[in-house]
């Protein structure tokens, strides 16, 4: 019996050495807050509630301020249908439906779980792609929800956003601090502190970031049986972003995290290590693996 | 879906269950005399075609082997593949067992040969004055749900009745529970 292509055990053990590396920062990290005493507790839960809503809120935020609009099976049946066969294929629940009145070709998910999730696409991505281009590109969305990666982008990122707090505030911390040296001292430690965690971790979450989206199309060859279909549509859609107008591209910066492919793709190796995404051309590369591993698997 | 899975973003395709197709044999009695829903002679099943070789291989076997079945049992046997690439195997047939053993056939050769993971859906015609049931098998779930389409063009389906089938059929048939799970097939060829 012909077993389903399995996972990816690089790209797993490498996964999971990312999220044990940012663990180990985050302890150094809460062990250097610990030491310094008292007066980081009300940050922490600061910046708790704050993800927290931005999670739970995740995709109600990301669809308003993207100009999504939730579309009914009526008004996108294609769409519809081909979420709803992906939905039963993969045993999820059936995501909303939305669609960006843009030209510009992109799809990403939201959502803090497959229960509350989105899928939402561009006009553009419609009317460029075929069906079963369009079919990959709502499987890679599906494998996002379906591995959680909201949720775990979310997490991964909370000690570093409370070292980038500390940063922006040293001033205001540093007056806290109190006058004896001895404080001002724990506020210096705690400030280089923050800025070490914070690279390392900017670093790490990046490189995380880029293994999801690794993990996201392996998940999207399993569920259409078709890795081909995917990297055909992920040319189609990085030809035509490249002759974006600038002024769409700022306006889309802030949301490269949740999109297939960034609006924003540079080129040499540094700018591959500050990405969110893979280059184009390393994930062609991997899904010409996976056509390979699906043929060799007798 | 293990959190395990989910954490390391693993993805596995449940695999399909074909047994719970045969409870069909029997429940027919209870649709057609307490309900009035009359065998269509139409069936078939629907999946996802792969790209590889070997699901190919797989494809081919299972359709030569359906065909020879049906040629036994005097059924008609079409393929056809729809417009999101969908491929479906059409039966025809007056005999309601004959269909059911077919569309299980089909589904068992496909997880035999190691494509079980394509299988969508498997779908069951049954008409009542004018109006069309179609009985829909989700092999990932195991489990029957029904939809009565009004208007293809409008998205429209009779949830009342649907909903007075699902409580009179649910003791007799493994049920979806979950009915945000009753996809609607539209335009479907069955």
């Amino acid at each position: 019996m012909r077993r389903q292509l399995g996972s990816d055990a690089g790209l797993t053990a490498r996964m999971f050495f990312t999220m044990f590396l940012l663990a180990a920062v985050y302890l150094f990290f809460l062990a250097v807050l610990w030491q310094a005493g008292v007066g980081y507790s009300g940050l922490i839960i600061f910046v708790a509630i704050m993800l927290g809503v931005q999670y739970y809120f995740s995709d109600r935020m990301v669809l308003w301020s993207m100009g999504a609009r939730e579309v009914s099976p009526r008004e996108a049946p294609e769409l519809h249908t081909l979420v709803e066969r992906l939905a039963a294929l993969a045993d999820l629940p059936k995501p909303r439906v939305a669609v960006v009145p843009t030209s510009m070709p992109n799809a990403f998910a939201t959502g803090r779980n497959p229960k509350n999730a989105v899928v939402a696409v561009t006009r553009g991505i419609m009317e460029r792609l075929t069906p079963p281009e369009l079919e990959a590109v709502l499987a890679h969305e599906m494998s996002h929800i379906r591995n959680r990666d909201m949720t775990v982008l979310t997490l991964a990122s909370f000690f570093a956003t409370v070292a980038s707090f500390i940063m922006q505030n040293f001033f205001y911390f540093g007056a806290f601090g109190g006058r004896d040296r001895e404080g001002s001292n724990n506020t210096m430690i705690v400030y280089l502190a923050s800025m070490v965690v914070w690279v390392i971790s900017f670093f790490l979450i990046r490189a995380l970031s880029r293994y999801r989206e690794f993990a996201a199309d392996r998940g999207a060859a399993i569920l259409t049986g078709s890795p081909g279909q995917l990297a055909s549509a992920l040319v189609k859609i990085s030809g035509s972003m490249a002759r974006i107008p600038q002024r769409d591209l700022r306006q889309a910066e802030a949301f490269n995290a949740f999109f297939i492919i960034p609006a924003a793709a540079g080129g040499n190796s540094l700018m591959e290590l500050l990405s969110t995404h893979p280059s184009l051309q390393r994930r062609l590369d991997y899904l010409r693996r996976l056509e390979r591993e699906m043929e060799d698997r007798r | 879906m293990s959190f395990l899975d989910a954490l390391l973003g693993r993805t596995r395709v449940p695999p399909a269950r074909t047994e719970p197709l045969f409870t069909l044999s029997t429940a027919v009695i209870t649709l057609e005399s307490d309900l009035g829903w009359h065998p269509g002679g139409r069936a078939g099943v629907v999946l996802r075609p792969a790209a590889d070789s070997l699901y190919a291989g797989a494809q081919e076997e299972t359709r030569e082997l359906v065909s020879l079945a049906a040629q036994e049992m005097a059924s008609g046997v079409e393929v056809k593949k729809d417009e999101f690439g969908y491929q479906w195997l059409l039966f025809a047939d007056r005999d309601w067992e004959d269909l059911v053993a077919l569309a299980h056939m089909a589904g068992q050769n496909l997880k035999e040969n190691g494509a079980g993971d394509r299988l969508l859906a498997a779908v069951f015609r049954l008409e009542k004055e004018g109006q069309v049931l179609y009985l829909i098998f989700s092999y990932k779930r195991g489990a029957f749900y029904p939809f009565i389409p009004v208007n293809d063009r409008e998205k429209q389906r009779d949830n009342a009745n649907e909903m007075r089938l699902a409580a009179l059929m649910e003791r007799e048939l493994p049920w979806e529970k979950d009915m945000a799970r009753w996809y609607p097939l539209w335009g479907c060829p069955v």
